[in-house]
């Protein structure tokens, strides 16, 4: 962990009257009117007229890693998310190969981890392959290092009623959640 | 793109409001049926607004997102045949746009999710039904959003942090994301100037792919810096240099 202490001066909290904050060790130390915060050693940051919100979270990513690093990497994605404010970007599951095990939601997590720009929080299939016939490991995604919550096979519909039933009951055991890209693919 | 009398001018295949509506209408009821937890990605039409409105009404656990460039683009820009502007769900009328800003104002939807969509070059400079659909947004999301919803007093800052960042961390059960700023909470910081507008340099961003359809375009706000848990990863709006944040990180 970096050991810079940052005092940022003036900022409008959520657009509101200026207050300074303290940056230590990982965590928001002080929150005090503008001007007031003490900076022993700190680096001080000049937010006159800047609002600070928390830092964006963004439910719907494509990394293209594995399988389309001509187009993003983790690496590249991370940067880009950081530039637009982002501290964490959930990663969709159409890569190739698919997020359908593990193995590979584990493999994206490490990824952005290494990265260190944002939280990367892999997004599971909720099919084998995207292929809406067969439920995918949804479980074993929920219990791997990557802790996934979110199931989905955007870029494609979870078209079929019983596979998309079993889904939702599927999640249940760990609060987890399908997020359905939805198009009935006979109608488009 | 989207069907309707513009689709038909253009001579370009429709994919209608109707196919989008009809699956959210199956899942929210599927979700109330064995009690369980629905999120709708990228809602792109008034009647989809409208059904998860009463869904929640009826007290079904579904949450919804929708992306900046359907809060901020319509299908007139497909006139162009500027694959730039194929994405999917497609970009939808005026009145769609409307509903959908409403919606975010009333917290129908809950999130702004970007559907960051990167494409190498050779497929998007190509013919309109070669190309492929998606779009960037990472990097423009929070200036469209202060354009779209700010600008327009349908949200204010405390809003854009609900929808940005509180709600989207919660629905996706993310620890020490999406926390209030305050003594004890984690250092996850940005800092916005919302009084310097940034004009899109697609060439100039950080992602490997420039298929943004906001090219030239000038946005209100700038991010100026950003923290996570307490480690400057953008100051002065450039992007802290990676090679010594791992090394940081290695030396942790």
């Amino acid at each position: 962990m970096s050991s810079t202490t940052y005092v940022i001066r003036h900022a409008q909290v959520l657009g509101g009257e200026p207050a300074d904050l303290v940056l230590r060790d990982g965590v928001i130390a002080e929150v005090t009117a503008g001007g007031a915060a003490s900076a022993d050693g700190a680096t001080e940051i000049d937010a006159t007229g800047l609002v600070a919100l928390p830092g964006l979270v963004d439910l719907h990513t494509h990394l293209r890693e594995p399988g389309r690093e001509d187009a993003e990497t983790v690496e590249s994605g991370s940067r880009a998310a950081a530039a637009g404010g982002f501290t964490a970007v959930f990663a969709m599951a159409n890569t190739d190969p698919v997020a359908d095990t593990a193995g590979t939601v584990e493999q994206v997590w490490r990824l952005g981890h290494e990265a260190g720009l944002v939280d990367v929080q892999p997004v599971g299939a909720v099919t084998l392959g995207l292929g809406g016939q067969q439920l995918a490991e949804l479980g074993a995604m929920a219990t791997s290092a990557a802790q996934v919550r979110v199931f989905s096979d955007d870029g494609k519909c979870v078209h079929d009623a019983v596979i998309m039933r079993r889904a939702l009951e599927y999640v249940k055991a760990f609060d987890g959640v399908v997020a359905q890209h939805a198009q009935e693919p006979r109608l488009t | 793109m989207n069907e309707g009398a513009l689709s038909g001018v253009l001579g370009l295949r429709g994919w209608p409001a109707v196919a989008e509506e009809a699956i959210i209408a199956r899942d929210v009821l599927l979700a109330e049926h064995v009690g369980s937890r629905l999120h709708v990605c990228h809602v792109s039409t008034a009647g989809s607004v409208e059904i998860i409105r009463t869904a929640k009404a009826r007290g079904v656990d579904v949450t919804a997102e929708v992306t900046p460039h359907h809060l901020l683009l319509t299908e007139e820009s497909v006139t162009s045949y500027d694959p730039v502007f194929k994405v999917n769900p497609p970009l939808r009328s005026d009145s769609d746009v409307q509903a959908l800003r409403a919606g975010l104002a009333d917290g129908t939807i809950d999130a702004v999710a970007t559907d960051h969509a990167p494409h190498p070059v050779e497929d998007k400079d190509c013919e309109w039904d070669a190309a492929a659909m998606g779009m960037l947004g990472l990097e423009t999301a929070l200036g469209v959003v202060a354009e779209a919803m700010v600008e327009t007093g349908l949200l204010d800052w405390a809003g854009v942090a609900d929808r940005m960042s509180y709600r989207p961390a919660r629905i996706g059960r993310l620890e020490g994301q999406g926390r209030p700023i305050a003594v004890g909470e984690p250092a996850n910081l940005v800092l916005v100037d919302p009084a310097r507008p940034s004009t899109v340099d697609a060439h100039a961003l950080q992602s490997r792919s420039h298929n943004t359809p906001y090219a030239g375009r000038t946005l209100p706000v700038s991010v100026v810096a950003t923290f996570l848990r307490g480690r400057a990863t953008v100051l002065d709006g450039a992007v802290v240099d990676t090679a010594s944040l791992q090394g940081a990180a290695v030396g942790a």
